[in-house]
């Protein structure tokens, strides 16, 4: 049975004194935000968040001169630029409320449930078991469709892993193309790839491009957003390995944090994790971020779904809950 | 970078981030720390723009924080109240991570 254990594992002697500064530098500076602007905290409530709550996944402060050098150049972050923007999405609006004029008035959409009730109905659900019946499966399936405006399914196109649920760790950055490098990967504003590391050899479908030329937004998109799932695993792959290894390459799926509710789009990008690690999955360093399983153990239990999406219109990343019903359906 | 929060760019943590992992080896340490360190930056970084920022314009500010983090254009939104904001978030920034920075090599 999968249970969330407290992390007992021994910290360093290192991290204990560093920690215990910037625990006291934070105290410093949220004392001083307490003092100075209590009327302005009133509104983070009033908003439904605690100041601490302020983090989407993936929202990080931290930058490198790389990356603020590279931005602070880059003629998008001009009030100019956004204000074209602005201007497109205006347009795209108008488009939409044309539309929807000749539809009935759609009533004020909820607001979405709070992530802790989502993932209270995924444990409701799951209720203990360490694997799941087709039932299960099927009440989790629709539970994170409707969640999140997609089509979750734990058999697409008559093909399906060996789990739906299990236990996802953290894996390293993958080479994308002939020597790429940790260097290579922080300089396409990959998140700590010299914490994470890269892997020595390629992953089980290769270099993503044939050069750092040929690596397209797209591609580098995947292996910043790539799951590890047990293919050899998977049920039929005795007897249609080649024709399940090409079907299974970078297919989109939905990760959720069964503990948080947090979940992110990614796409399978390698295989693994052996199954002597009592792992069913792994996550990137940018995956395990947005499932929030990527400081303590790195591990935690998850859910993982494919996304039945032809057109290619999920985009990979957090995902967050959505109002309207699918368009996709 | 992924989904930077709306200030990201102004802050240049390359100094801070080389100085933790040359003090601790383990991984999942130097990203426990990091994260710690982020959520330093987000409050002094918010504190400032609070401090800058007419009272009267705060709920505003704290209502596009809090829907979505990520959105530049609370960054417009603030260059029209304050001009220089990106200026004084900027040092902010710096200040603090300079704090931190010695905070931390102190510890060795």
């Amino acid at each position: 049975m999968l249970t969330k254990k407290k992390n007992t594992a021994q910290k360093s002697p290192g991290f204990i004194k560093i920690e215990k500064v910037i625990k006291k530098r934070h105290k410093d500076v949220k004392d001083r935000f307490d003092k100075k602007h209590k009327k302005t905290k009133r509104f983070f409530k009033k908003h439904g968040k605690a100041f601490e709550d302020i983090r989407t996944a993936g929202a990080i402060a931290l930058s490198t001169a790389a990356i603020a050098g590279a931005i602070a150049t880059t003629p998008s972050v001009t009030a100019e630029q956004i204000k074209a923007e602005e201007q497109t999405d205006k347009e795209d609006t108008k488009v939409e409320e044309k539309a929807k004029k000749t539809k009935t008035p759609p009533s004020v959409p909820p607001a979405p449930e709070p992530k802790e009730e989502f993932a209270k109905k995924i444990q409701d659900i799951i209720a203990g078991s360490p694997t799941l019946n087709s039932d299960q499966e099927k009440a989790l399936a629709d539970l994170l469709s409707d969640r999140f405006n997609i089509k979750a399914a734990a058999e697409l196109e008559g093909n399906r892993l060996n789990t739906t649920y299990g236990l996802i760790g953290g894996e390293q950055h993958l080479p994308r193309y002939p020597g790429d490098t940790a260097t290579e990967h922080y300089n396409n504003d990959d998140i700590y790839p010299q914490i994470t590391g890269i892997t020595p050899s390629t992953g089980a479908w290769g270099h993503f491009a044939p050069s750092h030329d040929a690596l397209t937004e797209d591609l580098r998109l995947k292996e910043q957003h790539y799951v590890a799932v047990q293919t050899f695993l998977a049920p039929g792959w005795n007897i249609r390995s080649k024709e399940l290894y090409q079907w299974f390459r970078y297919r989109k799926m939905v990760v959720v944090n069964t503990q948080t509710g947090d979940a992110c789009v990614a796409v399978i990008g390698d295989a693994g994790p052996s199954t002597s690690t009592g792992k069913s999955f792994g996550g990137s360093a940018e995956v395990m971020i947005h499932l929030k399983l990527s400081t303590g153990s790195r591990k935690g239990p998850v859910l993982i779904y494919f996304v039945n999406d032809s057109e290619d219109k999920v985009p990979l990343g957090p995902i967050e809950a959505k109002y309207e019903k699918p368009h996709l359906f | 970078m992924k989904n930077p929060i709306f200030f990201s760019h102004l802050v240049d943590s390359e100094k801070l981030i080389l100085e933790i992992e040359r003090l601790l080896e383990i991984e999942t340490e130097r990203q426990e720390i990091l994260e710690m360190i982020d959520s330093v930056l987000r409050h002094a970084i918010v504190t400032k723009i609070l401090d800058e920022l007419d009272g009267k314009h705060h709920e505003e500010f704290v209502e596009r924080y809090t829907t979505k983090p990520t959105d530049r254009n609370i960054l417009v939104f603030l260059r029209e109240k304050v001009p220089d904001i990106e200026d004084k978030l900027r040092e902010e920034a710096k200040g603090v991570q300079q704090k931190l920075f010695d905070d931390i090599k102190n510890t060795k």
